[in-house]
C-alpha cells in the first residue's frame, strides 16, 4: 500500500525506542496493515475483522503475556497501534490480559488469558461498568443466586461486544463491587449495534437481562472493589491516551507534509506565519501529550504515589489537546479536509471519540480535585 | 583562586561530601518556602552588596563555576559535580543576585568563553565567578525588539576605540550591573545581518546613563540605556567586527537555556505536587471550592503547571538522544509557558473574582495575587516572543519555508528607507 510504504520514513524515533517501534512497524508493513484496509472495513460497518485481530494477537507484539510487560513499553505500542487507526479492542485486550492475570482463576489464567494472548479467543471490557468512574452512571446489579450470581442492567458504548468471545464488567451486589468475565453467547445477554461518529469502530449497547453466570465467572475476589481494579483502570487511561497521541502524531505529519506541498499566491502555504503559527502550536500540543503519557506510563510502572493523578493529568490533557490538533489540522487542510476520500475525517472521528471514552477531561479535572481532597466548604466559612 | 585544591579525578560522591560540609560551615539554612508567583523584584544597594559578598565566599570556598575551566577561575569538574553541589545547596540559602545575576552567569559568561579573546576571558571571568562584575545585555533597541538585528545604536572605529551612541531598552537588571553586553551596529552598509559587533560596555563609562523603567507591577526591574560618545576599547569587543549575528545566536541560545531552567536539571520530573496552591488559597478565601467550574480551572491549571515541566524533561531527554533539530526545540518549552502562563493568569483571576480586584492595604497576599496576573505575559514577550518562537520553531524543527523577506539583498541603510516608505511588497 503506498500509505504503508512511508510508514517509518521521513519520522525521527527515540533510538531507545526502536527495539519496540521497529518489529511493530515491520508488522503493519509485513502483513499489510493499512489505512485502505481501516477504510475498507469502516466503509463495511467496521465489524471487526477475527482473522486479522487473531493474525495482531499471534505476532506477540501487542498483547504482553501475563501482564509482565512494562506499560512504558505497552504505551509505545499503543502510539503506533493509534498512529495506524488500528481497529480492534486493543486496550480492552490488555487490560481483560491483565486483569485474568492477576486476579483470575486458575482457569483464567491459563486458558482463557492465554488463548486471549494467542488471539485464539477474543474479548473486549465493559469499561463504564465501573461505578464511579467516567460518569458514565451505568450499574449492573449483581443477585446471589444458587448457581452463581444472576446480573441484569445495561452498558452504554462496549467497543467490539458484537464480534467477542468474552465481556469483562463490574457489577454491584448487596456486598460490593465484583467482577465477572462472561461468554457474549450467555443466555439474557443482548448486543445492539449503535451508530457513532467513530466509524472505525464498532460500539453496542450491552442489555443484561436475567444473566445467570457461575461463581467461577468472578474475575478477582467476590466484592474486589473499585480499588482492586485500580491497575487496570491507570492502564486503560495510558493506553488510550497514548493511542491518541499516535492518532495525532499521524495527521499533524500530513497537515505539515502539506503545508509545504501545497502552493498559493506564489508560495507554499507553510510559508504563511497563519498557517506555520497555526501547526507549530499543533505541534506543541503533540509533544507535550507525548510527554503527558510518558509521564504517567512511568508514574504507574513505578507505582509512584501520584500515580493515579499523573494518569487523569494525563487523560485530561490529551482529551483537549487531541480535538485542538485535530481541528488545526482541519484548518490548515481546507477544502480537501471535507472529501470522503481523504482519510482525515476518520482520525477526526476517532480522536474526537477517544476524547470522551474513558471519561472526558471535564470527568478527570473532577478526578485531581477529589485526589488532592478539595472540599466545598460550607455555606458561610470564609478564612 | 581557590581555598579548596581539587585534585581533577575527585568522585562526585567526594565533591558532595565537601560540598556538605563547606554549606554547613559556611552558609544559612533557607527557612522560607518558594512562593510561586512574582512580587517585586527590585533591589537596593545594600541587597546587592550583601549577595555580592556571598558570591565571594561560595567562589572562594571553590563552588562557584564548578564546570568551568581552571584557568578561567573555574573548577573544571563535570556537570555531575554541579549537580551535586546544586543538590546539597538547595536547603542553603546561596547568593542571589537577581536577574543579573542570572545573566552574567548562564549567558554572558558562556557566550564570553565561546566567543571573546584570550585576554578578554582573562580580564572580566574570574571577577564574575567572584561576584565583581555583574551585567546585563544591552540587546534590544527601542526601535528594534523581535527584528534584533535591526539594532540602530552605532559603533564607530577610530584607532584602536570605537565610539558608540544609541540607546538600549528592557535591560534587566542593568541599574545594578557592572557592564552590559552591547550588540551595536558597526556597519550602515551592508546587509543588516553583516554589519553587526558585540561590545562590552561598563555602565560607569563617561557617556552612559542606566535608568530603570518603571514597569506596570509598579517595579522597576529593566532598564533603559543612553550612550552618548562612549569610548570603548577595541580589547572589549567580543567576536570580530562585523560577525555579531552569529555572537547573538549564542546568546539567545544561552538566554532560552537559562529560562527553560538549564538541560539536565530538568531532566529528573519530579512529581506534580500540590494542587494550584495560589489558586486553592484563593477559592478558600471566596468560598469557591466547591463551585464545579472553579475546580475545573484549579485542576487544568495545575495540569499546565506539570505539562510545562514533563514537557521539559522529554525536551532535554530528545536533545540527549540525538534529535535532528537539536537545541532548536528548546523554543517548545519558551512557547508553552509563554502561552501558559496568560492562560493561568486570566483562570486565576476568574477564581478570585472581587476579591483579586480589591483588598484592604497592606494585604499582602493579594497583592502578589494581582501582580501574578500583571506579570503573566513576561515570558510571552520578553527573551522573543511567542511570534519569535514559532518562527524559530516552524522553521528550524518542523522545517517550514520562511516568509519573503524584504531586508535581503539591500543594505541595511536601504532597508531602514524601504520601511519607513512602506508601500506593500511591489
Amino acid at each position: 500500500m503506498a500509505d504503508d510504504a512511508s510508514r517509518a520514513a521521513g519520522r525521527w524515533i527515540e533510538p531507545d525506542r526502536r527495539p519496540i517501534t521497529d518489529p511493530v512497524l515491520g508488522f503493519f508493513d509485513e502483513s499489510g496493515w493499512s489505512l485502505t484496509e481501516v477504510r475498507a472495513l469502516a466503509e463495511a460497518g467496521a465489524v471487526l475483522d477475527r482473522p486479522r485481530w487473531s493474525e495482531l494477537g499471534a505476532s506477540g507484539h501487542f498483547l504482553p503475556a501475563g501482564g509482565e510487560q512494562s506499560l512504558a513499553r505497552s504505551a509505545v505500542v499503543a502510539e503506533e497501534f493509534g498512529r495506524a487507526l488500528g481497529q480492534g479492542p486493543f486496550v480492552e485486550s490488555v487490560v481483560v490480559q491483565l486483569a485474568l492475570s492477576q486476579l483470575g482463576s486458575e482457569s483464567h489464567r491459563t486458558k482463557v488469558g492465554p488463548d486471549i494472548v494467542a488471539g485464539r479467543q477474543l474479548a473486549t471490557w465493559a469499561a463504564s461498568s465501573i461505578p464511579g468512574y467516567w460518569g458514565s452512571g451505568s450499574d449492573v446489579q449483581a443477585e446471589s443466586s444458587p448457581a452463581g450470581f444472576v446480573l441484569n442492567g445495561s452498558l452504554p458504548m462496549v467497543l467490539d461486544a458484537g464480534a467477542v468471545d468474552w465481556i469483562l464488567m463490574s457489577a454491584r451486589d448487596g456486598a460490593g463491587v465484583s467482577q465477572f468475565l462472561i461468554p457474549t453467547g450467555q443466555p439474557g445477554l443482548r448486543l445492539d449495534r449503535l451508530d457513532s461518529l467513530d466509524i472505525t469502530r464498532a460500539f453496542y449497547t450491552v442489555t443484561l437481562t436475567n444473566v445467570e453466570v457461575p461463581v467461577t465467572s468472578l474475575v478477582g475476589a467476590r466484592a474486589v472493589g473499585t480499588d482492586g481494579v485500580a491497575r487496570q483502570v491507570r492502564t486503560a487511561l495510558v493506553l488510550a491516551t497514548a493511542m491518541t497521541t499516535g492518532s495525532m502524531g499521524h495527521i499533524f505529519d500530513v497537515a505539515l507534509q502539506y503545508a509545504k506541498d501545497r502552493t498559493a499566491f506564489g508560495r507554499p502555504i507553510g510559508s504563511f506565519q497563519a498557517i506555520k503559527h497555526l501547526l507549530v502550536d499543533a505541534s506543541l500540543k503533540l509533544e507535550t501529550s507525548r510527554a503527558m503519557c510518558d509521564a504517567a506510563a512511568q508514574a504507574v510502572d513505578e507505582e509512584t504515589p501520584d500515580a493515579d493523578e499523573i494518569v487523569s493529568m494525563a487523560k485530561a490533557y490529551v482529551a483537549d489537546a487531541g480535538v485542538d490538533v485535530a481541528h488545526a489540522v482541519w484548518q490548515s487542510l481546507g477544502g480537501i479536509s471535507y472529501m470522503w476520500e481523504n482519510d482525515f475525517h476518520l482520525f477526526l472521528r476517532r480522536i474526537t471519540t477517544d476524547a470522551a471514552l474513558f471519561g472526558t477531561a471535564q470527568w478527570h479535572n473532577e478526578r485531581i480535585c477529589e485526589l488532592h481532597s478539595l472540599a466545598a466548604q460550607p455555606t458561610g466559612e470564609q478564612s | 583562586m581557590t581555598e579548596t585544591a581539587a585534585p581533577a579525578s575527585i568522585s562526585v560522591e567526594q565533591f558532595r561530601a565537601q560540598a556538605r560540609a563547606w554549606l554547613e560551615a559556611n552558609l544559612e539554612r533557607r527557612t522560607d518556602a518558594l512562593k510561586r508567583t512574582r512580587g517585586l523584584v527590585h533591589r537596593t544597594v545594600e541587597d546587592i552588596a550583601e549577595q555580592r559578598a556571598l558570591q565571594a565566599l561560595v567562589h572562594r570556598g571553590g563552588y562557584a563555576g564548578i564546570t568551568w575551566p581552571v584557568e578561567y577561575g573555574g573548577r573544571g569538574l563535570t556537570r555531575a559535580h554541579e549537580l551535586a553541589y546544586l543538590d546539597e545547596a538547595k536547603d542553603f540559602i546561596t547568593p542571589d543576585l537577581g536577574i543579573a545575576g542570572v545573566v552574567t552567569l548562564a549567558v554572558i559568561a558562556q557566550t564570553a568563553l565561546r566567543h571573546a579573546s584570550e585576554d578578554f576571558k582573562q580580564r572580566h571571568l574570574g571577577p564574575i565567578l567572584a561576584g565583581e562584575e555583574l551585567w546585563a545585555e544591552f540587546l534590544s533597541d527601542p526601535s528594534a525588539g523581535s527584528d534584533l538585528a535591526g539594532v540602530t545604536t552605532t559603533a564607530v572605529r577610530e584607532g584602536d576605540h570605537w565610539v558608540l551612541n544609541g540607546s538600549k531598552v528592557w535591560s534587566s537588571g542593568a541599574y545594578y550591573a557592572d557592564f552590559g553586553l552591547c550588540l551595536a551596529r558597526t556597519d550602515w552598509d551592508v546587509p543588516k545581518h553583516k554589519g553587526l559587533t558585540w561590545f562590552a560596555v561598563g555602565t560607569a563609562l563617561p557617556g552612559v546613563t542606566v535608568e530603570p523603567l518603571t514597569e506596570i507591577t509598579g517595579d522597576a526591574e529593566f532598564c533603559r540605556e543612553e550612550f552618548h560618545d562612549v569610548v570603548i576599547a577595541d580589547s572589549e569587543r567580543i567576536g570580530g567586527v562585523g560577525e555579531g549575528w552569529a555572537v547573538a545566536q549564542s546568546v539567545l541560545q544561552y538566554e532560552r537555556e537559562a529560562s527553560s531552567g538549564g538541560l539536565t536539571s530538568v531532566l529528573t520530573l519530579t512529581g506534580p505536587g500540590p494542587l494550584a496552591p495560589d489558586l486553592v488559597e484563593m477559592a478558600r478565601r471566596t468560598g469557591r471550592t466547591g463551585d464545579p467550574h472553579t475546580r475545573q480551572l484549579i485542576a487544568t491549571s495545575h495540569t499546565g503547571d506539570f505539562a510545562v515541566r514533563a514537557l521539559g524533561a522529554r525536551l532535554a531527554r530528545l536533545m540527549l538522544a540525538g534529535h535532528p533539530a537539536g537545541p532548536a526545540i528548546i523554543s517548545y518549552s519558551k512557547l508553552a509557558v509563554g502561552l501558559m502562563e496568560p492562560e493561568r493568569a486570566k483562570k486565576a483571576m476568574h477564581v478570585g473574582g472581587a476579591a483579586a480586584l480589591a483588598w484592604e492595604p497592606g494585604d499582602r497576599d493579594a497583592l502578589t495575587f494581582s501582580l501574578g496576573y500583571l506579570n503573566s505575559r513576561v515570558t510571552a514577550i520578553a527573551g522573543g516572543t511567542n511570534e519569535i518562537q514559532r518562527n524559530a520553531l516552524g522553521e528550524r524543527v518542523l522545517g517550514l519555508p520562511r516568509e519573503p523577506s524584504f531586508d535581503r539583498g539591500k543594505t541595511f541603510r536601504q532597508v531602514q528607507d524601504a520601511g519607513q516608505n512602506w508601500a506593500g511588497d511591489s
